[in-house]
């Protein structure tokens, strides 16, 4: 039997209930802005498991070293392995050494542009919580050799 | 009231809110801030680097406290304290920490001027082993650490 306009049946408008993913986004945006923070702030390099500390201070601008369980990097950038520097009866990391140099010559330059004194400021050691401690006498040494006088070594804060 | 009336109020109370520009708003704003949440919190323990000639011209006259992490114990030693041992069974003894807080406690305690500690490590140390060791030496009234390797190969 054919259909006739008159019995068709007519769709009602379906309203979306918005109140609850309303809630819901309203409860995330709260937690989200609590948790903003302007500054721009460290972050663990890939790779890299921090230890837990109590410490409370905050890490400041720094140059980063990352000695994941695998090899060591400086900021993003990949320096050496790290089955290599423990094969080796050096202290002195040579590639490290070579990169900490690079960006002391840059540090000078800017500081020569400026008219300032030049100031190396901070070394911080990203260091996964399974390394053993032959490699971070090595990295800090290689450091100081190279004229950084203040390390901090950055960790993940327990309350 | 006539039915043309009830049927105006009607339609009035089922108005609905118009939500779409604060969707809109949230929508840009919950991605900005998941991008610059910050989940994990990080902190930095400040030390100076290796290499200071002084620090072991006074360490002779000082207390000269040293907490030696090995794979089985704690050694405390230091000059005119008792030189205590607390063996742990593996890493991550807690039983054996706390004996070490415990004593370092005792230590600053009767050492109100001293503010240093030595971690001699092996080279096999853990580094989560040295910062646990750190961290209690801090909350014992220790903050001033310095790290030092127990065989030393230059």
């Amino acid at each position: 039997m054919r259909r006739t306009g008159r019995h068709r049946r007519v769709k009602p408008a379906v309203a979306l209930k918005m109140t609850s993913m309303m809630d819901i986004l309203v409860v995330l945006l709260l937690f989200l802005v609590k948790s903003f923070v302007a500054d721009e702030q460290m972050s663990p390099s890939a790779g890299v498991q921090l230890p837990e500390s109590t410490a409370k201070e905050h890490p400041e601008d720094s140059v980063v070293i990352a000695i994941t369980e695998t090899s060591i990097l400086v900021g993003e950038d990949w320096v050496a392995d790290l089955s290599a520097v423990m094969a080796s009866d050096e202290m002195r990391i040579e590639k490290l050494a070579r990169e900490l140099e690079t960006i002391r010559a840059q540090k000078e330059d800017l500081a020569r542009i400026q008219g300032v004194d030049v100031q190396l400021g901070l070394v911080t050691i990203q260091g996964d919580r399974e390394i053993e401690f032959a490699v971070l006498q090595r990295v800090m040494y290689t450091v100081g050799a190279e004229g950084w006088d203040e390390i901090s070594l950055a960790v993940i804060r327990t309350t | 009231m006539s039915r043309h009336r009830i049927r105006k109020m009607r339609d009035l109370v089922e108005a609905d809110l118009e939500i779409m520009p604060l969707m809109n708003l949230f929508v840009v704003l919950i991605p900005m801030l998941l991008l610059s949440a910050v989940f994990l919190e990080l902190s930095v323990i400040h030390m100076a680097a290796p290499g200071g000639d002084g620090a072991e011209a006074d360490a002779k006259e000082s207390l000269d406290l040293a907490v030696h992490i090995t794979a089985d114990a704690y050694r405390v030693e230091g000059n005119g304290i008792e030189a205590r041992e607390f063996p742990r069974e593996d890493r991550r003894d807690v039983g054996a920490t706390f004996q070490l807080a415990a004593y370092l406690q005792t230590v600053a305690t009767d050492h109100p001027d001293n503010r240093a500690v030595r971690i001699v490590s092996q080279p096999t140390t853990h580094y989560d082993e040295i910062i646990e060791v750190m961290d209690r030496s801090r909350e014992a009234g220790l903050p001033e650490a310095s790290l030092q390797g127990d065989q030393v190969s230059h």
